[in-house]
C-alpha cells in the first residue's frame, strides 16, 4: 500500500513536468520530433482515443463518404508497426503516399499535405516515433465498398490529384507568414478537413479553407477564410490564437468534436509564436464565400 | 411497525405522484421547444463564458457580473439533461450539432453537466469572497467542463 502510494506520489510529481510542451529548438532530435508530431496532429488519428486504445497503435475509425478507414499502427513494433521500416521508407510514406511494399496510401492519410515537410522535420519525427513504446496490434482492414476497395486505383488517383512538392517559402512574405503557411498547409494539414472535396475525394483547392459540409464522420467543418459572413472575417488575430490555445471562440463558445481533439493534442501544445504564425497566415487568405451548416 | 410501513408507502406514493407531475411538465414541452430553448440557453452560456474569461484574463473581477454569469451557468447546467431529452437529436430530424453519444452515454453526459454546475458555484463563491485565485481556478474548471463535454458530445 505504502509502495503504491509513493508510486502515485511520484507520478503526481512527474505529471506536470512531462506535460510541459516539447521545445522545437531543443538540441535533442527526439524532443524536436515530439514537437513535429504534435504540430502534425499524428496522435488524433493514429490512436483509437474513443476506444481508449494504446497510443499510436492505430485502429481509429475515420468515417468518410467513401467508407470507413482504420488508421494503422505507427509504433516501432517490428511485425505490426513500423519497426522494420527504413528512414527512406518513412520519408516516402509522408512525401509520396507510398507504402514500403510500393502500394499507394488512401488520401485519408494526409500525405497530400505532409509532402511539403522539410528533411529536418521528417528526420526528427522519425527519431521521436522510434523512441515510443512498441505495441503489438495488427491493423484492421478498411471497410470500403468497391471501387474504393481497389487499392490499385490509388496510383491513378495520385497521378491525377497529387502534387509531390516540398514547401517553398515565399521570399516576399514575412518569416512569420511563411512559418504559418508551413504549419497550416503542411504539418497541421488544416486544409484537409477545412476544404470541400470533389467526387473523387480530392481537395478542391480553389476553395481551400472555405469549409466542408461533409467532413470526417459526416460532420460539417467551418469556413476559416476571412469572409465576413460565412468565414471568420470578424475574428482578430488574437481571437484565432485563443481558439488554437484553448478552443474558445470570440463569442465564448468552445469547439467540440474533432477540433476539440486537434486543440487538445496539437495546437494547445504549439509555442505562442507558432499559434500566432498560423493566425497571421489564415488572416492573409482570400475571403471565400461558402456557408457551411452550423448550430 | 406496520404503521411505519404504511406511512413510508404513502410518502413513496406521494413522491412518485410528484415526480410524475414534474415529468409531465417536462414532457409538455415539444421537442421543437426544447431544441430552441437549449440553443438560446447555449448562447447565454457562451455570453457568460465570455464575461468570465474576460475577467479572468484581465484580473479585474466585477463580483456582481461574475455572480450573474455563474448563476446563468448553474441554472443552465441543471436544465441541460432536460434540454437534451430523447427525440431532440439529428435522428429526429433536427438540425443540430448534438452527437448521438448524448443518448447512448447519458451517465457521462449528466456528469459533464454536474461539473459545470460545480464550477459555477466555485466561481460564485470566490467572486463574492474577492478570492482572485479561486475565481481563476473556477473559470479554468468552467472552461474544462465546456471543452470536455463538447469534445465528446458535440460536432466541431
Amino acid at each position: 500500500m505504502v509502495r503504491t502510494l509513493s508510486a502515485a506520489a511520484l507520478l503526481g510529481l512527474l505529471g506536470p513536468a512531462s506535460a510541459l510542451a516539447a521545445d522545437p529548438r531543443s538540441a535533442d532530435p527526439v524532443e524536436r520530433g515530439e514537437y513535429v508530431f504534435q504540430a502534425g496532429g499524428c496522435l488524433e488519428c493514429h490512436t483509437d482515443i474513443k476506444g481508449k486504445g494504446p497510443e499510436l497503435a492505430g485502429g481509429r475509425a475515420l468515417e468518410s463518404p467513401f467508407g470507413t478507414f482504420y488508421s494503422p499502427n505507427i509504433t516501432p513494433h517490428a511485425e505490426t508497426g513500423i519497426g522494420r521500416w527504413t528512414p527512406e521508407q518513412f520519408a516516402a510514406a509522408l512525401r509520396h503516399g507510398e507504402r514500403p511494399d510500393g502500394a499507394a496510401y488512401y488520401p485519408a492519410f494526409p500525405y497530400t499535405s505532409y509532402t511539403g515537410m522539410t528533411d529536418a522535420d521528417i528526420a526528427d519525427l522519425w527519431a521521436y516515433l522510434k523512441s515510443r513504446p512498441a505495441v503489438e496490434k495488427a491493423n484492421p482492414e478498411h471497410d470500403l465498398p468497391p471501387p474504393f476497395a481497389w487499392r490499385w486505383t490509388l496510383r491513378v488517383w495520385r497521378g491525377m490529384f497529387f502534387e509531390d512538392a516540398r514547401f517553398a517559402p515565399d521570399p516576399t512574405k514575412p518569416e512569420a507568414w511563411n512559418r504559418g503557411a508551413y504549419l497550416a498547409n503542411v504539418l497541421g494539414h488544416c486544409a484537409e478537413c477545412h476544404t470541400p472535396r470533389n467526387l473523387m475525394g480530392a481537395r478542391d483547392d480553389d476553395m481551400a479553407y472555405a469549409g466542408n459540409a461533409e467532413g470526417p464522420g459526416g460532420e460539417a467543418v467551418p469556413n476559416i477564410t476571412p469572409h465576413p459572413e460565412t468565414g471568420i472575417g470578424n475574428w482578430s488575430e488574437d481571437d484565432i490564437v485563443t481558439l488554437l490555445e484553448m478552443g474558445m471562440t470570440p463569442d465564448g463558445d468552445f469547439v467540440g468534436g474533432e477540433m476539440a481533439l486537434v486543440v487538445e493534442n496539437s495546437t494547445a501544445k504549439l509555442t505562442d509564436e507558432d499559434r500566432r504564425a498560423i493566425a497571421i497566415y489564415l488572416k492573409s487568405l482570400a475571403p471565400l464565400e461558402n456557408a457551411v451548416a452550423s448550430d | 411497525m406496520s404503521f411505519a410501513f404504511v406511512t413510508r408507502g404513502r410518502i413513496g406514493f406521494a413522491a412518485a405522484a410528484l415526480a410524475a407531475v414534474f415529468a409531465t411538465a417536462a414532457i409538455a414541452q415539444t421537442p421543437e421547444e426544447l431544441v430552441n430553448q437549449r440553443q438560446a440557453g447555449m448562447k447565454e452560456l457562451g455570453a457568460a463564458s465570455k464575461a468570465l474569461n474576460t475577467m479572468a484574463k484581465s484580473g479585474e473581477i466585477n463580483a456582481t457580473e461574475a455572480v450573474k454569469a455563474a448563476n446563468t451557468a448553474a441554472q443552465h447546467a441543471k436544465a441541460m439533461p432536460n434540454w437534451f431529452a430523447k427525440g431532440t437529436g439529428a435522428d429526429a430530424g433536427f438540425k443540430t450539432k448534438a452527437r448521438a453519444e448524448i443518448w447512448s452515454d447519458t451517465d457521462a453526459f449528466s456528469k459533464a453537466a454536474q461539473q459545470l454546475d460545480a464550477a459555477a458555484s466555485q466561481i460564485s463563491t470566490a467572486a463574492q469572497a474577492g478570492d482572485k485565485a479561486g475565481f481563476t481556478a473556477g473559470v479554468d474548471q468552467f472552461n474544462g467542463s465546456c471543452q470536455s463535454c463538447h469534445k465528446a458530445f458535440r460536432a466541431s
